[in-house]
C-alpha cells in the first residue's frame, strides 16, 4: 500500500476543500509536513485513521471545521468529508468517510447519520472505476486496522516495546503484523467445530441401522413361511371339504337316512348364507368405523354452533345492518322514510357512520357458510351413528341365526349317527371328524391371517424406520468425516504455527538487531538485539550482559522504531511508515542515523515535523529523498489551518 | 522472497488435499472477520466450508 494523497474536506481547522499528495517515488519517497504545535498535524494523522479505519471520532462535533459551522445558516446541512487515495496490488483505491449534519438553533451540529458512511472505490491497471462490496473487510485485507497501529504511529509514543514488562505486546505485534493471528483464529475455530460435530455425531450413531435390518431379514423370513402355512391350510381345507362332499354324497344314497340327509344340507346350505351375510355385516360395520370419525366431533360441532347462535343473537353477526343496505340508501340518496338527503347533511353523516360499523357481505356469508357447513357435519355423524347401531343389532342377528341352525343341523347328525346300519353310523362318525379337522382348520386359517397381518404392519414400520435410518447413517458419515477434517486442519495449523512463528521470530530478531546496529549510534557499546523464546526484546552490551534497564527514552524508542521495521520487512508488507512527531525526543546523533537510513527501509515514509525536531544534518540528510513537502499555515485571525506545498 | 501469504500457504503443501483445501478456505474467511473481535457468523461459514469439502471428499471415495 502506498498512499497518493488526502483530501479534506471541512475536517477540523481544514476549511473547504484541501489536498495533500504523498510521493510514491522509489527514489524520493519522502513526505515531509512541517507544522509548529497546534497548526493541525495531528488533526491530519486523525484524518488517515478516520477514513480508512473510522476509529478515533465518535461524532460529527468533534471533527466538522468550526468554521464551516459559523459560515452555515440554521438548518443548513453540512458534511465533513475526507478522502484517502492509495496503490495495492497494481490497483487504485479511493476510500471517503464521510458525516452529514444540520445546524440546530443553539449553533450545534445535530448528526443526520448514526454512522459514517465508508465507500470503497476500486480501479483495476486499465479499467473502470468500480464500487467495492465489502469496503471494510477489503481494507481489512490490504492492511488490517490492528496492524495499522505499526505503521502509523505517534513517534513519541512507541518506545513500548523496549521496555520490560511489555514482551505480551511484543507477541502480539509479531502475530498480527504476520497473520499468525489469522492462524491461530482459524485453528480455535476448527477445534470448536470439531467439538460441536463430535457431540452431534454421539447422538446420532447407535448401530440402529444395522439392527433394524437385521429384524427386517427375519419379519420377510417369517412372512414367507406364514404365506406358505396359509396356503397349505387352504389347501388342506380344500381336501377336508372334499371328504366331507363325499361322505354327504354316500350318505344321500341311503335310503333310511335320506330325509334326514336332505335336511342335514339344507342347515348346511343355510349356515352358510348366514355366515356370508355375517361376514357381510361385519365388513360394514369396519367401513362404518374408519370412515364415521365425524361423530366423535358432534360435541365440538354442537359448541361451535352454540357460540355462533350466541353472538348472532346478541347481534355481533351478523350485524343488524348489512353493507349492502347501506350503500344501496346512499346511492339513492332516499331515505327509508322516502326522505331525500344530500351529502354531508345529517343524515349522510349518520349513514356513513353506520357503513363503517356494518358487517361486510363477505364475512357475513363466510359465518352463514360456516354455520351450514357444520350442520351438514352433524346430521352426517348422526347417521352415521344410526347406521352403527343398525349394523351391530344385524351382526347379533346373524350370530344368533348361525347358532341356531349349527344346533338344529348337529341335532339331525346325531340323528343319523344312532341309526342301526353300520356304514351309516361309520361315515357319520367321518363326517364329524372331517368336520372338527375342518373347524380346527379354519382356526389356524385365522390365526396365520392375523399373524401375517401384524407382520405385514411391522414389515412396513421397518421400512420406514430404515429409511430414516438410512438418512441418519448417511448425516453419521459426512458428520464423521467433518470431524476429521477440521481436527486435522486445526492440528495442522496448530503444528505449522509453531514452527512458522519460531522461523519468523528469528528472521525478527536478526532484522532488528541489523536496523538498531544502524540507526543507534552508540553501535559499538550495544553488542547486540535479541528477541527471546518468551518475546522479550533485549540490547546486550559490550560486557555480554542486558543493557535495556540502561536504555535512555531515545534509545527504547530507536531500539522499537527498528522492531517495527524489521517487522515490517520480515512480513513483507508493502504498507507507508506514517510518523507524528518522531524525533522529539532524539539527541541529533539518533536524528541523524534515523534520517540517514530509515528512507532505505521503508517503501513510502511520511513525516509530521516541527522544524525544531528536523534541522541542520537530519533535513540535509533526508533532502535527496524528500519527494514532496508541505507546510501547515495556522491562521489566527481565521483559527484555520491551510496545507501549502513547498518548493 | 515469496510473500507472506505464499509462504503461509506452502506451509500447508505436505498436507492431504481435503486438509489443504480446507485450511485454505477457512484462512480466507477468518481474514475476512479479522477485524472484529467478536467475529460473529465466522463458525456459520467454516461449518459451510467443512461441509463442502467433507462433501466432496466423501464423493472422491466413492468415485475411487
Amino acid at each position: 500500500m502506498r498512499i497518493e494523497r488526502v483530501d479534506l474536506f471541512n475536517f477540523r481547522q481544514y476549511f473547504g476543500n484541501q489536498r495533500l499528495k504523498f510521493s510514491r517515488h522509489d527514489e524520493q519517497n519522502v513526505t515531509i509536513i512541517h507544522g509548529v504545535n497546534g497548526a493541525g498535524k495531528t488533526s491530519l494523522f486523525l484524518a488517515l485513521n478516520w477514513c480508512l479505519y473510522g476509529e478515533g471520532v465518535d461524532n460529527i462535533g468533534q471533527i466538522i471545521s468550526k468554521e464551516a459551522v459559523s459560515r452555515a445558516q440554521r438548518a443548513e446541512i453540512v458534511e465533513t468529508k475526507v478522502d484517502v487515495t492509495f496503490h495495492h496490488g497494481g490497483k487504485r483505491y479511493t476510500a471517503s468517510r464521510k458525516l452529514v449534519g444540520q445546524k440546530q438553533q443553539n449553533g450545534k451540529i445535530l448528526e443526520a447519520k448514526t454512522t459514517a458512511e465508508f465507500v470503497l472505490m476500486r480501479t483495476p491497471p486499465s479499467g473502470v472505476m468500480e464500487r467495492v462490496d465489502n469496503p471494510i473487510g477489503t481494507m481489512n485485507t490490504i492492511l488490517p486496522a490492528n496492524v495499522r497501529t505499526y505503521f502509523f504511529f505517534d513517534g513519541e509514543k512507541i518506545d513500548n516495546f523496549a521496555r520490560p514488562e511489555q514482551a505480551a505486546e511484543v507477541e502480539k505485534a509479531i502475530y498480527q503484523v504476520l497473520d499468525l493471528e489469522t492462524l491461530t483464529r482459524a485453528m480455535r475455530h476448527l477445534e470448536t467445530a470439531a467439538q460441536d460435530l463430535r457431540g452431534q455425531l454421539k447422538q446420532i450413531s447407535t448401530g440402529e441401522l444395522q439392527k433394524l435390518v437385521e429384524e427386517d431379514e427375519l419379519s420377510r423370513t417369517r412372512d414367507t413361511q406364514l404365506h406358505e402355512r396359509r396356503d397349505s391350510l387352504k389347501r388342506e381345507h380344500s381336501e377336508i371339504q372334499r371328504h366331507l362332499d363325499e361322505i354327504n354324497k354316500r350318505l344321500r344314497d341311503f335310503e333310511s337316512v335320506q330325509e334326514l340327509q336332505k335336511l342335514y344340507d339344507q342347515y348346511t346350505q343355510d349356515i352358510e348364507f348366514a355366515q356370508q351375510g355375517l361376514e357381510k355385516t361385519i365388513r360394514a360395520i369396519r367401513d362404518n368405523v374408519s370412515t364415521g370419525y365425524v361423530r366423535f366431533a358432534s360435541q365440538s360441532i354442537d359448541a361451535a354452533l352454540a357460540i355462533l347462535e350466541e353472538k348472532r343473537q346478541r347481534g355481533e353477526i351478523p350485524s343488524n345492518i348489512r353493507e349492502q343496505f347501506i350503500q344501496d340508501l346512499l346511492a339513492r340518496q332516499i331515505c327509508i322514510c322516502g326522505r331525500p338527503f344530500i351529502e354531508h347533511d345529517d343524515s349522510f353523516n349518520h349513514l356513513m357512520h353506520l357503513l363503517e360499523t356494518a358487517t361486510p357481505t363477505s364475512l357475513e356469508d363466510d359465518i352463514m357458510d360456516t354455520s351450514g357447513r357444520l350442520r351438514g357435519l352433524l346430521d352426517t355423524g348422526n347417521k352415521q351413528h344410526a347406521e352403527l347401531n343398525t349394523r351391530m343389532a344385524e351382526q347379533v342377528d346373524w350370530q344368533n341365526r348361525i347358532t341356531s341352525l349349527t344346533a338344529q343341523r348337529d341335532d339331525v347328525h346325531r340323528q343319523m349317527k344312532g341309526t342301526n346300519e353300520d356304514e351309516i353310523r361309520g361315515l357319520t362318525r367321518q363326517r364329524e371328524e372331517f368336520a372338527d379337522d375342518l373347524s380346527a382348520n379354519l382356526v389356524e386359517q385365522g390365526r396365520v391371517e392375523a399373524d401375517l397381518e401384524s407382520l405385514r404392519t411391522r414389515i412396513k414400520e421397518l421400512e420406514r424406520q430404515i429409511e430414516q435410518a438410512k438418512k441418519s447413517d448417511k448425516r453419521a458419515r459426512l458428520l464423521s468425516r467433518k470431524v476429521e477434517l477440521a481436527q486435522k486442519a486445526a492440528d495442522k495449523i496448530d503444528d505449522v504455527r509453531g514452527t512458522f512463528a519460531i522461523k519468523k521470530r528469528m528472521e525478527i530478531e536478526q532484522e532488528t538487531r541489523r536496523i538498531f546496529h544502524l540507526l543507534a549510534w552508540k553501535g559499538e557499546h550495544f553488542q547486540d538485539v535479541r528477541l527471546t523464546d518468551d518475546y522479550q526484546l533485549e540490547v546486550i552490551d559490550r560486557y555480554g550482559l542486558p543493557a535495556r534497564p540502561e536504555l535512555s527514552a531515545g534509545e527504547r524508542q530507536v531500539l522499537s522504531l527498528s522492531f517495527i521495521t524489521a517487522m515490517a520487512m520480515v512480513a513483507q508488507r508493502e504498507a507507508p511508515l506514517i510518523m507524528d512527531t518522531p524525533f522529539g525526543r532524539l539527541s541529533s546523533a539518533h536524528r541523524e542515523a534515523i534520517t540517514f537510513n530509515l528512507p532505505i527501509l521503508a517503501p513510502q515514509l511520511v513525516l509530521f515535523v516541527t522544524d525544531e525536531e528536523l534541522r541542520d544534518k537530519a533535513l540535509e540528510n533526508l533532502k535527496p529523498r524528500i519527494g514532496t513537502e508541505y507546510r501547515l499555515r495556522f491562521d489566527a485571525g481565521t483559527s484555520c489551518t491551510t496545507i501549502e506545498e513547498m518548493n | 522472497m515469496a510473500s507472506l501469504q505464499t509462504q503461509i500457504a506452502s506451509l500447508f503443501d505436505s498436507s492431504e488435499p481435503e486438509v489443504f483445501d480446507l485450511v485454505t478456505r477457512v484462512l480466507e474467511i477468518e481474514k475476512e472477520f479479522l477485524h472484529l473481535k467478536t467475529p460473529h457468523g465466522v463458525m456459520e461459514k467454516i461449518e459451510e466450508a467443512l461441509n463442502m469439502v467433507a462433501q466432496a471428499s466423501i464423493k472422491n471415495e466413492a468415485r475411487s
